[in-house]
Order: structure tokens, then sequence, then C-alpha cells
């Protein structure tokens, strides 16, 4: 307990704010007086300090005015100190040095100057502005106004690797050593932005438009979880093997996503002893038939009266009835008199919903796979011929 | 020397020593050890010990450069290969062989699968994509995979176009996956002369097309149909010579308003072989300030290959209403979650007196608390959920603290206790349904060289059947980046830890 209580004040002592802004564009320990707003007064031009900015390829390049810069101005001589004083602008000295850890983006200076784009169309009007330099970095929200990927001389690529570091594959960087890089809440689904339960909520998204998940993550990233070989620890907690039972039959959350019935639950239920002995294929560890997993009445020959009948769970619960049985279990019993394969029917009770030959249902699968009608029917069956 | 060692020699030392030019290669090789104990049918704990080594390897960017050696957008050439072995020790044994049925392959002592391989172009022309070989695709609402021919083009009207076709992977071929196959027929242990029997290793054909829209940052869509099939194996009298295996049509469309802080989206999926709609999802999240809220309707239905029998059954769809609130500021995250199902249920054509009992609802709330600091996080979680299915109830603390060293290399060590009271109530009469849980959860993982994560994790659980239910789980993920755009390592994923 008295490590618990340790390892939760030293991680509580050390909270941080931490957002996508500052891994991107990493807080600088800017220690400076300086305010854009007196030099524009003065009629400075932008490019008269950040001379480099127009030609500037990478974002990496320093763009910020040398001390050469200000020295056209501002009497600098560090000799006899007989200038300006230091402190008119540095706040504190020794001064640090600027821009040490750059943006982690992919920027081109260059190329939108050349489109004759303003500084202030990215940067603001920094006439105006008397705080902190580092304030008038542009946001994303800004860039996707031209970056909208539609043709023409005022748009340009939405792609994310436009700005965005990338590694060999194309995918996004995001394990930058400013932090990691996660989407804006704006850009995920249920505004969670791979927020708290975002790792077991993420299905909504992924379905519908994958294309955003595999701009940063490989394939082999979903596997590592959706092929079912490792329990994400996060995902199922301590003890959910004896527990998982409640969650599958409610299909909360879907099991199917990783696992498959009928292989993976199956596998295991029969090693273990769980299934249903009829199918012939004995459990590996025994014993079998002593142990039941249904309530009394489970197969009653009515279901009416019967709120715990097979027949109204296997309604709501299908899938659940799938990670045990095979379909022997069922033809047992609701195979067509008619059959001739398995039990071939002995209690011929009907599996199908009402008024199913009828339905659009049974015209579709009979005229798309005749061969499930075959199961429990005979091929001469005149109940098949209804349907087809 | 002979010839050939001279070649052979030749080779070796090019390919040791040279640079690597036009291209990037990635290895991942990700090894996982895991030995638990399961409770079998008769309480007794049963030992199982996995040992699972994946094997990733990548060539790709081969293709033209920008002048400052970045890849251009076409013309991009890939190989992408993504294989796994897994073999079973201990006690949990394979299943005894039976005459007259197929042997069971549900789980194998030893297994060989190939996840996916194919040769891919990218931007051909500029406008054309396409993957040949085994290739996942995530679609219609599931996972699924094929070999075969993947194309898509691009428009200038803002619209893709797709099309696919080839085998799918059912699991059944020596280095299929099971991953893919969907329910129904069980792989293996079949009645042999049975048409399950006889369809387990059918070769099921697959064609798909699809449109969606491309460039649109406030709208992703797209519509898609596919159908598989399969031949009967040594058809009977009044069998058909083939068979659907599924057949679906499915629409999603996913908004993106107001710069982001509107998203609705929108999914459905048709099944035209059971003749019923099988998935619905529609939902809509707001953002305000540090404020998010969402809302979402859901509709499922439980779906199985076309040949089986469960397709005929009366298996309802339930309906889900879901609705969620989220809070982010600075470190600190708190959220929020409720549903309501409700499973259908109808009247039976084998007795139409009886009608569907009540009870068919589930319901639940989550809520959690997540703060993050420089050196790890803390979080809690807390759930509550009753109705069908079974009640429960738990607590979740869970942690991280970085021992040693800066992202993302370093030592860190995760945390997690948890506790949980749940009763499932469909247990056969005289077993208490009820019990209370405790788990605890440890793992340490140190990740080296921004390449190379080694994690070991340990989890105990107690509760009124066992004393001591012990899971140990070791893992080694070395991913490796050999390439023009830069030598380096990059971060495998996977793992128990987040």
């Amino acid at each position: 307990m008295r490590a618990t209580l340790l390892l939760l004040a030293l991680v509580t002592s050390t909270v941080a704010r931490a957002g996508s802004a500052s891994v991107i564009y990493p807080t600088r320990g800017e220690r400076l007086r300086f305010s854009h707003a007196s030099h524009a007064a003065r009629g400075v031009a932008c490019d008269f300090c950040h001379e480099r900015a127009a030609s500037s390829r990478k974002a990496t390049d320093d763009l910020l005015p040398s001390e050469e810069a200000c020295a056209t101005c501002h009497r600098v001589d560090r000799k006899t100190a007989a200038g300006e004083p230091c402190a008119t602008c540095h706040l504190g000295l020794p001064a640090p040095r600027l821009g040490e850890t750059p943006p982690q983006l992919r920027f081109d200076h260059r190329a939108h100057a050349e489109r004759a784009i303003p500084c202030a169309r990215c940067h603001g009007d920094v006439t105006r502005a008397d705080g902190r330099p580092g304030a008038a970095l542009p946001t994303m929200d800004l860039c996707l106004h031209c970056h909208d990927g539609r043709r023409g001389p005022t748009h340009a690529s939405a792609r994310c690797a436009t700005c965005h570091l990338t590694r060999a594959d194309g995918t996004l960087e995001t394990a930058l050593p400013t932090g990691t890089l996660v989407p804006r809440r704006e850009l995920a689904v249920g505004a969670a932005a791979h927020g708290a339960d975002f790792r077991t909520h993420h299905a909504a998204q992924a379905r519908q438009d994958d294309r955003a998940c595999t701009t940063c993550h490989r394939r082999s990233e979903c596997l590592s979880c959706h092929d079912g070989v490792v329990k994400p620890l996060d995902f199922h907690g301590g003890d959910y093997v004896s527990r998982h039972g409640i969650d599958a039959r409610r299909n909360q959350p879907d099991c199917a996503s990783c696992h498959r019935g009928q292989s993976f639950c199956l596998g295991c239920h029969q090693r273990l002893g769980v299934v249903d002995a009829r199918s012939g294929v004995a459990p590996a560890f025994p014993p079998l038939g002593t142990r039941r997993f249904h309530p009394d009445g489970w197969s009653d020959a009515r279901a009416a009266a019967n709120p715990a009948h097979h027949a109204w769970q296997a309604q709501r619960a299908l899938r659940t009835c799938a990670s045990c049985h095979r379909e022997e279990s069922c033809m047992e019993c609701h195979a067509a008199p008619t059959s001739t394969t398995g039990a071939a029917g002995k209690m011929q009770v009907s599996p199908h919903p009402p008024d199913w030959e009828q339905s659009g249902r049974c015209r579709a699968l009979a005229s798309r796979n005749a061969r499930v009608c075959l199961r429990c029917h005979g091929a001469d069956d005149p109940l098949v011929d209804r349907c087809r | 020397m002979s010839p050939t060692r001279l070649v052979a020699a030749v080779t070796l030392v090019a390919a040791i020593g040279g640079t690597a030019h036009g291209y990037d290669f990635i290895l991942d090789a990700t090894t996982v050890g895991q030995a638990y104990q399961l409770r079998a049918g008769d309480d007794t704990l049963v030992n199982r010990r996995r040992l699972t080594q994946s094997l990733a390897l990548e060539i790709m960017n081969l293709g033209p450069r920008d002048a400052t050696g970045r890849p251009l957008q076409r013309n991009q050439v890939s190989l992408s290969v993504l294989m796994r072995f897994s073999g079973e020790l201990a006690d949990f044994a394979d299943l005894p062989a039976f005459s007259g049925r197929t042997p069971d392959r549900s789980v194998a002592r030893e297994r060989l699968e190939l996840l996916w391989a194919y040769a891919a172009v990218e931007g051909l022309a500029g406008v054309v994509d396409l993957r040949l070989g085994r290739q996942l695709r995530v679609d219609l609402f599931d996972l699924r995979a094929f070999d075969g021919l993947g194309v898509e083009v691009r428009t200038p009207l803002y619209l893709a176009l797709e099309t696919w076709g080839g085998l799918a992977v059912s699991g059944a071929a020596p280095i299929d996956s099971p991953l893919y196959r969907a329910d129904g027929i069980a792989l293996g242990g079949n009645l042999r002369g049975g048409l399950a029997a006889r369809q387990e290793e059918a070769l099921q054909p697959t064609v798909g097309v699809a449109v969606r829209a491309d460039r649109l940052p406030w709208l992703a869509a797209r519509l898609s149909y596919q159908r598989t099939w399969s031949p009967t194996g040594d058809p009977r009298p009044g069998e058909p010579a083939w068979g659907t295996i599924e057949e679906r049509v499915a629409l999603t469309a996913r908004g993106r308003l107001l710069d982001g802080r509107l998203v609705p989206w929108f999914g459905m999926r048709w099944g035209l072989l059971v003749g019923r709609l099988e998935e619905l999802q529609a939902g809509l999240s707001a953002a305000f300030g540090d404020h998010a809220v969402s809302a979402e309707y859901v509709l499922s239905a439980p779906t199985f290959d076309g040949d089986s029998i469960w397709n005929v059954f009366g298996g309802d769809a339930f309906d889900d209403a879901r609705a969620g609130w989220d809070f982010a500021r600075g470190a600190v995250r708190v959220w929020a979650r409720a549903f309501l199902r409700r499973f259908g249920g109808h009247a039976l054509a084998s007795d139409p007196t009886a009608t569907a009992p009540g009870g068919g609802e589930a319901y639940g709330g989550a809520g959690g608390l997540r703060v993050a600091g420089r050196r790890g996080f803390v979080r809690l979680d807390g759930y509550v959920e009753s109705g069908f299915g079974g009640r429960k109830g738990g607590l979740d603390l869970a942690g991280r603290l970085r021992l040693a060293g800066r992202d993302p290399d370093g030592v860190t060590l995760d945390g997690r206790a948890s506790y949980v009271f749940f009763a499932d109530e469909r247990l056969a009469p005289g077993r208490d349904p009820a019990t209370h849980s405790l788990g605890l959860q440890l793992g340490l993982r140190w990740v080296f060289l921004r390449g190379i994560t080694f994690t070991v994790a340990v989890e105990e659980n107690v509760n009124r059947w066992v004393t001591s239910q012990t899971r140990l789980m070791a893992l080694l993920d070395v991913s490796f980046l050999v390439g023009t755009t830069g030598r380096g390592l990059v971060r495998g994923a996977g793992g128990a830890w987040p």
C-alpha cells in the first residue's frame, strides 16, 4: 500500500500540461523582451530581421535574427558595455540560446514566398503583437484554410505528410523528441481524440474511415491487438477469463472484432471441457457431463412460460451459442425428418422465425445458397421448394 | 573458388556492405511468450504456455524521389510480408482425434500463418494504386483477407473507384489464418461426408467494388459491395454446384463540419445473402471548449457464413443507444459513458403460443479520470452494468511511471489493480452466480535504441474459485529501419501495455 501511495504521489507531483501544440512547437526557454508592434511602427519590414526566411526550405532552419541583425539598429557592444544595456532585450544573463529545439514539422518558407503569400497570412498581424515572439506561429486550422486538397492557385495538398514528419513507410512520425503526437480533438470520432478510452472505443472511426488510422499507424499495429494473441492488459483487466461470459452474451465489447467464435472461442471451450458433448468431440479436460452451464428448463420441449429456455436466449445472443456449439448440436433436434445428415431431427422443432417461408430472408438465402437448406432438409423436401 | 561460391560471396558482400540506395527496408520481429492458467469445466486449473513469433518485412519507396530525397507520390513500389508462428506448450493439448471426423484445427500445437504478403504499386500515373498478393481489408465492418489483386483509381471528380478479387483467406489452407474466417462452419471436428466437412476447405472466390469520396476534407464516404462464394465439395444429389458465402453492400459516411467541432457519422451494412440489415450506426459528436459530447445509435445482427444453419435461426439484432462526455484540459482527462441495449425477440414458429419474455435489456455506465505527468500517468476507471447477460461492476486503478530515460526510450513501470463484482445468472442451478474478484498486474517495459522493446508483465487473480491464478507474459520486439530516408530504428508496436 505504501508503495502504491508513493507511486501515486510521484506521478501526480509531476503533472504537466501537455498538448499537441507543444509537441509540434516545443516550448522554448525564451527570456527575451521583444515587441513586434514597436518595430513595425518604425517601419521595419519582416525580412529586415528575418532575412533568411524567404529562402528557407526547412522548418529546422534557424530564422531568428542574429545579433548582427539587431546590431544594425541597436548599439551592441559586448567589450565595453558602452552601448545599450543588454537588458533592453535579454531578461537575465547569461542569455540562453534560442530555438534549440526546432518545430517538429516540415515547412518550406520559400515555396510560400514564391506564391506571394504575405507573412501575415500565417503569422497574423504582428504589428499588434506585444506578446512573446513564438506566439505568432500558425495553427493547423490556419494551414487547413489553404491546404484543403482542392485544386487551384490558392489551394494546396491536404495530405498530412505535406507538413508532418513521416517515417520511411509514409506514416506520420508520432514518437517525437518533444512527446507523442496525437490527433487534435476535432479530428477524432466521438470527440475523444485518442482520449482516455480511445483504445477501447475506436471501432466507429476505424470501420468507417480506416485511412485516417493508417495515416499514423501501420496495419501490423492493428493486428497486434486484433489477432487475439496477446491479451491487452488495459482492455481485458484482471481475472477477465472468469467473467468474460457476461461480456460475450451482451457482446459488449464486440468479441468478434478480435476473436472468431468458431476457432478462438470454440477451440478453447472444447479443450477446457465446457462444450456440448453431443457434438461427439470429447474435451481434453474432463469431466464433462457432471457440470452444466445452462439453467433448468434450458432445453425443455416447449419454450412457453420458461424465460430461461434456450430459444429466447438464442434469439438474443446467437453468437455466444456458436462459441461452444457446433451446428450439430442444433441439428440434433431442429433438423427436418427428411434430413439425411446428422441425427435427423429427433424433436423436429422448427428453428425458423414465424412466416419464414413467405419472408424475404428465406427467398434471399434459398436463391443464393440452397446448400444451407439441405443441412436440415432432404433434397426432395417440399418445404424447401416453397422458399425457392 | 568455384563460380557458384564466388557469386554467392559477391552477393553476400554486396548485401552486407553496400549502402541502401533507392529503397527503404523495415524488419519487425516480435517474440511473445505467455504462460497462464485457465479454469476448466471441473474447476481445475489448466496450464497453457504459448510462444508466438511474428516477422514483418517491408521494402518500400522503390520509386522516384524529389531533389531532397523524399519519395514522390507516384510510381512507388513496395513489398510487404507479415508471417507468424505459434506454438502451444504445456497441458493445453490437442483434442483427441475421432474417427469419422475431420481433424480439429481451431487451436494448433504448431501453426505457421501468412497474415499478408503483397507487392504494391502506388501512384501509378499519379492516380492508380495496385496491390497483388495476400492482403488485408478493413471493410464492410469486418476484418477480411484475400489472395488476389486490388486496384484503386482516383478520378478528378473527388471520387476514387476500388475493385478487388481473388480467393478469400479462410484458415483452411496450410498457411492460412483462421483470424479472417467467418463464423459458421467450424474449422475441423466435423462429421466426414457431411456438408460442413466438405466445405471446410472449399476455395472461396471473392470479388468486390467500391466508390469513395476522395480529397474532401469535410467528408469521408464509401459505398462498397462484396460477394464471396464457393463450389460444393463432392456434391450430392440435389445440392447446388455453388453457394454464396457472403454478399453484402455497405455504406459509410463521416462528416467534419465547423472545423471539426461537429462530426456526424453513419454506417450501414445490408446482407444480400440473408436479406436483412446486419449493421447500422449513426452518431454525432460535438466539441465546445474543453468539453465534447457524443450520441450514437447502433444496430447489430449476428452474421455467419452462408453455409451455416444459424443464418436461418431466429437470431435477432440488438439496438444500442450510447452517450458520452469527455473533458480534457492540459494533462487531465475525464470521461463518462452510458449505454442502453435492447435485445430482440419474437414468437416461435414451433410454438406460436409462446411470446418472447421480458428481460431483454442491458444497461450500464462507465467513467474515468486520467492525469498525466512528465514521468507517467494515473487513471481510475469505474463501471457498472446490469440486465441481460448478468451484472458486473468494478474499479480499475492503473498507473505508469518512467523510471529512467526519455521518451520513446527508457524504462517504465506499469501497474494495475482491478476489483470486480460479477454475477453470471445464466449458470446452472446450484452455482452461486455472484463473486468478487481481485486482480493485480505489474509490468516493466524497457525501450532502447528507439526500436527494441522488452516487456514483462505478471498478473495474479483471486476469486471465489481460485486462490491464485497467474499469468506471465514476456515480449521482445525488434524493429529496424534502414533506408535512404535516414538510417535508424523505428519503434515497434504491440504488447500488453498501451
